[in-house]
């Protein structure tokens, strides 16, 4: 006899704990019938009121069940991140003709809309992963039968369970996990958010959103990445790759897995076939098709990867707290590139690589630690730029960037050697020095401490200032500065455009306190032009995606101040044409005509640099090992840089031509002897200020050396 | 007028001569066959007989006042019939108080001696030239022994040789090197003397006869050949370069011409009849070591070029300091335009001697090398430099502005921001202050010319910047022409006396005296060596000028 379960008890002691046991009902049908019949009545009875009791309790669990995950309560807001998508947009920067030429982004983003997609690339994706997309109201039970069903039978599923729709909200919306109560919600997501995107709009969103590997995200990042093209060029075949990355971008990377691509492409086309997309004889013909990957090389790399990078680091000093960083922010920058300098400034290095070669051979030291031979990798650079605009239109920070990110145009900081030089000699003929007065070249020390060397060969010689300028000889430079005072020629430099810390002693006015190469370009721009300095600008404006300015450079007139005479400007791009006629620069004397610049190499040759400019164009040019290797032979700029800045202005004519520099009222010329500094037919052509030429007369030092080496030698002996 | 009757007296003078020659002669005959023709002769130098002798070399050995060992002596007669033409009377000559004997030369001796010297300078004419001989010439040169065989005979050769000899027509010789590198200094040449000449009231174009050298001593005595052979100068001026003064010079007595030679040296030449129109060179280091020991320098170091110039100023300075009891530290020779040697030179000076002084670079090598780790700063050795050691208050350096404002900047170099440094006439060139050397400061040298502005007029040129500067391409004009003027005014002042033979114009030239008012001032023109006299100049180097130090002029 069974034991009648105690009452009910009611109360705050005891909770509903459910339904009575098994063992409880039997006992209270035993009481009433125990007939066979009247026990399977009741048996049946008790099986229904078991399922109808089962089912309630199921249903109510479900129903709480589905309220604590959300299910029933799906408000508008919490599809938000998907009907309010805003596409990823990489920033993209483009030259001073609009050519995109550059893009910045942390996730790689190539926004395709809808309307735009290829009809093949569509439906190669509605094949495989949704086949009843266009039908279906956010899930496909089917589908998930199908799924189920072929999950039970130990096989897989060609397509997944998840529609395109559930597949956008999960991505958006919901943790990975595999969990029934993720589905669950998912396909009630989905289902809501049918209700408040098209369908278009939901496909686009798949299709933009989705991570489809190798940094793309989205069929238009991975038709630049996979196949180097835009996705409307994309032919159904390489749509077919495309729609296979959905299910496991890793797993099918074509770059990786090129198999198994192949084999997932052809999922796809078999699909595209059973849907009625392809004809089975057209899906085969395009399974036959051979696949071209294309090797990805960003595009920041290809044309200007140093300016690219300079104008990422100058967007958010532009546009100050707004962006931290230009990634992914959808900005329209446009800069000052010219994209034919550019490469024709590229070109001028590539070209150079044998000699660059060469030298870095002739630097090769011996380690003394191992004893190896150790040979140094030698670099150059080049930064052109407008001296009337300061725009950058040309900036080649190395040899290679894939090498070496370093962009020795800016970041780097060296000897600019004898390139600083001008700065000197303008701050003195501003004080009124003239080039041809004579100086007496001998050994010069300053304070007593410093010495600096020069050629051997010039000592116990007198010179004028412009022959000592363009032979590059250190001595009278140095005795010059000391006349100017160092101070001044700081405050001069500075003035110039130098905004790199200048040691404030005498080692200075021959290059001994490191600059930028930018720091030179000022300073040979404003030479260039006419004494008026020019705030360089890599960058002319910045727009949202939508077209909003959000910087504009200021105007010329607004960066620009004059800091040295036109006059005297033109006093000093008439002695660095010296250079090129009959200095250091002596080799590429048929650019005299139309270009100027000044040679220069550091301190132990370990710098070498060529600084030049017409009117429309200032070219630096440096060479060096970012090691600071001593450079053998290259005494005087011109062996490896010269040859390079020669090359690239030969070339950069075509784009810039040339136009001639102007001559300021105010200036004259005169032919001066060289050496002894008076006029003679014989000399070279030197400017002065009106009223400041040098005399007729010749000389006493050429009386000495015309002559019999003697001066007022009257008596005998 | 002056000149008519210095012909007229000469012509006078030339009939008594021929008059006593022939009495002479009938004397000489009557005595003896072989008796010597008299000469009064109170200069050995000039004598017939030290002519004889030989070249110039030989002269100042034979011709000790008062030897007669190959000459008999004269006798009563023969002086009694003086041949005046060919005798020469005791020059007023300071130095030489004693009258010397009178020598006596016989017809036969005059010929071969002055036959034989012009014949020898007519071999060295040019063919060209070879006709262009004077009558008087061209008789004395057909002279033989035999043309004294008799009295008449030898009466005609005595007249001769006073034709020969007389300089009443006063012709003055002009070389010059018309050619090469010289062609300027001969055109300044020419311009001193004819400015002198002309001055001096004369007529140069008529005066003097210019004739091109081709600046060799060949050419020299070409040239000479024609002077005597053709012209019959009285007197030559040339001879600006030393060797032809030295080839001329050697001519001077075999041809009983007188010359002025311009320049200040003729090595081996004692000959008194020639003089030396020039400034003298150690005059100039006598002024500059009086100006140095004004200044109570103590101690000096003297630097030279290598290749000699310099060295005679130089050697005359350093013995006129050690008379004024200035020490000569050191006296080093540099390579000019060579920086090692002249480095050296002033390390030398200065004691920077690395290894003289081993022990103390290397404490101050430790000193510096902690100093810069101190600073953060990298030690460079090469900029380690001893400190000088300035035990000399001047620095001598006799050679051209270029040289010491290098060395002024070499000097610097080693640490000596300041030295005072003396120096000649080389130094002055506005580029010696122009740029400016603020180390030169105080330096001083001396020149024979001083303010430029009262040089005779006709050579003054533009003066540069100051009275004290002309511009660069007439210095040389200037200092050869002003040498000229001085040689072409004694010249034409010497022939303005009334003479009988052209080699008593040393008398002449030697009585002369300048002008107060004229650049040389008063005074003889010849000192006793037969140099001009010339005023010494002492100048100061400013920072961008030069100063003549007052009171330093010395004459």
């Amino acid at each position: 006899m069974a034991r009648l379960p105690p009452p009910i008890p009611t109360g705050e002691d005891f909770e509903f704990s459910g339904f009575p046991d098994e063992a409880y009902a039997r006992a209270i049908s035993s009481r009433r019938s125990n007939s066979v019949f009247t026990y399977l009545f009741r048996l049946v009875r008790i099986c229904a009121l078991t399922c109808v009791l089962g089912t309630l309790v199921a249903a109510v669990f479900g129903w709480v069940w589905l309220r604590d995950i959300g299910a029933f309560r799906i408000e508008p807001n919490r599809l938000k991140a998907i009907t309010q998508y805003k596409p990823a947009d990489n920033s993209v920067v483009y030259d001073r003709e609009g050519k995109k030429i550059g893009e910045f982004f942390d996730t790689y983003h190539v926004f395709v809309p809808f309307r735009e997609m290829p009809k093949d690339l569509v439906n190669a994706i509605i094949a495989i992963e949704d086949r009843s997309f266009w039908t279906h109201k956010g899930y496909d039970p089917k589908g998930m039968l199908r799924a189920a069903l072929i999950f039970l039978k130990g096989g897989h599923h060609e397509q997944g369970a998840s529609t395109i729709t559930q597949q956008v909200v999960r991505h958006f919306l919901l943790p990975h996990e595999r969990t029934l109560s993720r589905k669950v919600l998912e396909i009630a997501l989905a289902r809501q958010l049918e209700k408040q995107l098209s369908k278009e709009r939901i496909f686009e969103i798949y299709a933009n959103a989705l991570f489809l590997g190798n940094g793309a995200y989205g069929v238009g990042a991975a038709a630049w990445r996979y196949f180097g093209k835009p996705v409307r060029s994309l032919d159904p075949h390489e749509s077919a790759v495309i729609a296979g990355l959905f299910q496991s971008p890793s797993r099918y990377n074509p770059k990786k897995f090129p198999d198994r691509a192949k084999a997932r492409q052809r999922q796809v086309l078999t699909a595209m076939a059973q849907a009625g997309f392809l004809s089975p004889v057209k899906a085969k013909e395009m399974t036959n098709r051979p696949l071209v990957y294309k090797e990805y090389r960003p595009l920041n790399t290809l044309i200007a990867p140093y300016f690219i990078d300079y104008v990422k680091e100058q967007v958010p000093l532009l546009l100050g707290e707004k962006i931290a960083t230009p990634d992914n922010h959808g900005l329209r920058i446009y800069t000052t590139l010219d994209t034919k300098l550019q490469g024709l400034a590229e070109q001028a290095v590539s070209e150079s690589s044998e000699l660059l070669n060469r030298a870095g051979e002739m630097a090769t030291s011996i380690r003394e630690e191992d004893g190896s031979r150790h040979q140094p990798k030698i670099e150059a650079a080049i930064l052109a730029t407008d001296p009337a605009t300061g725009e950058i239109l040309a900036m080649v920070g190395g040899r290679d960037y894939n090498q070496t990110e370093f962009n020795r145009t800016v970041q780097s900081l060296r000897s600019p050697g004898s390139s600083f030089k001008p700065i000197v000699y303008s701050a003195a003929l501003a004080q009124g020095k003239k080039w041809s007065d004579v100086v007496y070249v001998s050994p010069v020390t300053v304070a007593g401490v410093y010495r600096p060397r020069g050629n051997d060969e010039d000592l116990l010689t007198e010179t004028t200032l412009l022959r000592a300028f363009y032979r590059s000889m250190n001595q009278p430079t140095v005795e010059l500065g000391a006349s100017v005072g160092i101070e001044k020629i700081l405050d001069h430099a500075k003035n110039l455009g130098i905004r790199s810390p200048l040691k404030p002693e005498a080692g200075t006015m021959i290059g001994g306190s490191d600059v930028t190469m930018l720091d030179l370009s000022r300073v040979y721009s404003t030479f260039a032009n006419s004494g008026t300095l020019v705030d360089e600008t890599a960058i002319l404006k910045i727009t949202d995606r939508s077209g909003k300015v959000l910087y504009q450079a200021p105007e010329v007139v607004m960066r620009a101040r004059r800091v040295v005479s036109e006059q005297h400007a033109a006093l000093m791009t008439e002695g660095m044409r010296m250079v090129l006629i009959a200095g250091t620069g002596v080799k590429s004397s048929a650019l005299s005509e139309m270009a100027v610049g000044k040679t220069g190499t550091s301190n132990e040759s370990t710098d070498n640099w060529f600084c030049g400019y017409t009117p429309a164009l200032t070219a630096i040019v440096w060479v060096g090992s970012d090691e600071h290797t001593q450079l053998p032979g290259t005494s005087a700029g011109n062996t490896l840089a010269l040859p390079i800045w020669d090359l690239f202005m030969t070339k950069s004519f075509t784009v810039r031509p040339p136009v001639p520099f102007k001559k300021p009222d105010g200036i004259v010329s005169a032919r001066v002897h060289p050496r002894y500094g008076h006029k003679t037919a014989n000399g070279v052509t030197m400017y002065f200020m009106r009223g400041q030429e040098p005399p007729e007369e010749p000389s006493a030092l050429e009386n000495l050396e015309e002559g019999s080496g003697r001066y007022r030698d009257v008596f005998s002996h | 007028m002056r000149r008519r009757n210095r012909q007229v007296s000469s012509l006078t003078l030339s009939i008594l001569g021929l008059v006593v020659v022939m009495a002479f002669g009938c004397v000489t005959r009557k005595a003896s066959k072989s008796r010597p023709l008299t000469l009064k002769n109170q200069d050995p130098v000039l004598s017939m007989d030290n002519l004889a002798a030989g070249g110039p070399s030989n002269v100042q050995k034979r011709a000790k006042p008062g030897s007669t060992a190959t000459l008999p002596k004269p006798t009563p007669r023969a002086v009694e019939k003086p041949t005046d033409r060919l005798t020469d009377k005791p020059e007023p000559n300071n130095d030489k108080p004693e009258p010397p004997p009178t020598k006596m030369l016989s017809c036969q001796d005059v010929v071969k001696r002055i036959t034989g010297s012009y014949k020898s300078i007519a071999a060295l004419r040019s063919p060209q030239n070879a006709g262009q001989t004077g009558d008087i010439q061209k008789r004395v040169l057909s002279y033989t022994a035999s043309d004294c065989s008799d009295a008449d005979k030898r009466r005609a050769v005595i007249k001769t040789m006073h034709e020969l000899l007389d300089p009443s027509e006063g012709k003055v010789g002009l070389f010059v090197s018309q050619s090469g590198s010289d062609y300027r200094m001969s055109q300044a040449v020419i311009k001193g003397a004819r400015a002198a000449f002309n001055e001096s009231g004369d007529d140069f174009d008529k005066r003097v006869v210019v004739m091109d050298t081709g600046g060799n001593p060949a050419g020299a005595q070409r040239v000479l050949a024609d002077f005597v052979l053709r012209e019959r100068v009285a007197l030559v001026i040339g001879g600006a370069n030393q060797p032809e003064a030295v080839a001329l010079a050697s001519w001077a007595d075999r041809l009983f011409l007188p010359m002025i030679v311009l320049t200040d040296k003729i090595p081996g030449v004692t000959s008194k009849l020639v003089f030396r129109s020039y400034p003298k060179e150690s005059e100039l280091a006598t002024s500059l070591a009086k100006a140095a020991q004004s200044r109570s320098i103590k101690r000096i170091a003297i630097l030279k070029p290598s290749d000699g110039k310099g060295a005679q100023f130089a050697a005359a300075f350093r013995e006129e300091a050690k008379e004024k009891g200035i020490e000569i530290a050191n006296e080093l020779t540099f390579i000019r335009g060579d920086f090692n040697s002249m480095e050296t030179c002033g390390k030398t000076v200065f004691k920077i001697d690395v290894t003289e002084r081993h022990d103390e670079y290397e404490e101050l090598l430790k000193q510096k090398a902690a100093e810069a780790e101190a600073k953060g700063q990298t030690f460079n050795p090469r900029f380690v430099f001893l400190k000088p050691v300035v035990d000399v208050q001047a620095i001598l350096i006799p050679d051209d502005f270029k040289t010491v404002r290098h060395f002024a900047k070499i000097f610097k170099y080693l640490g000596v921001e300041r030295m005072s440094l003396l120096g000649n006439q080389a130094w002055r060139s506005v580029a010696l202050i122009d740029p400016p050397e603020p180390a030169m400061e105080g330096s001083i040298f001396t020149d024979f010319i001083g303010n430029y502005t009262l040089i005779p007029q006709a050579l003054q040129v533009p003066t540069s910047r100051s009275p004290y500067f002309i511009e660069p391409q007439s210095v040389a004009d200037v200092d050869f022409g002003i040498v000229a003027y001085r040689a072409g005014w004694a010249a034409a002042q010497s022939l303005k006396a009334p003479l009988k033979v052209r080699h008593r114009l040393t008398k002449n030239l030697i009585a002369l005296r300048g002008e107060s008012k004229s650049f040389w001032g008063p005074g003889p023109v010849f000192d006793k060596d037969r140099q001009t006299t010339w005023p010494s100049f002492v100048f100061i180097v400013d920072a961008d000028r030069i100063t003549l130090e007052t009171g330093t002029v010395a004459h």
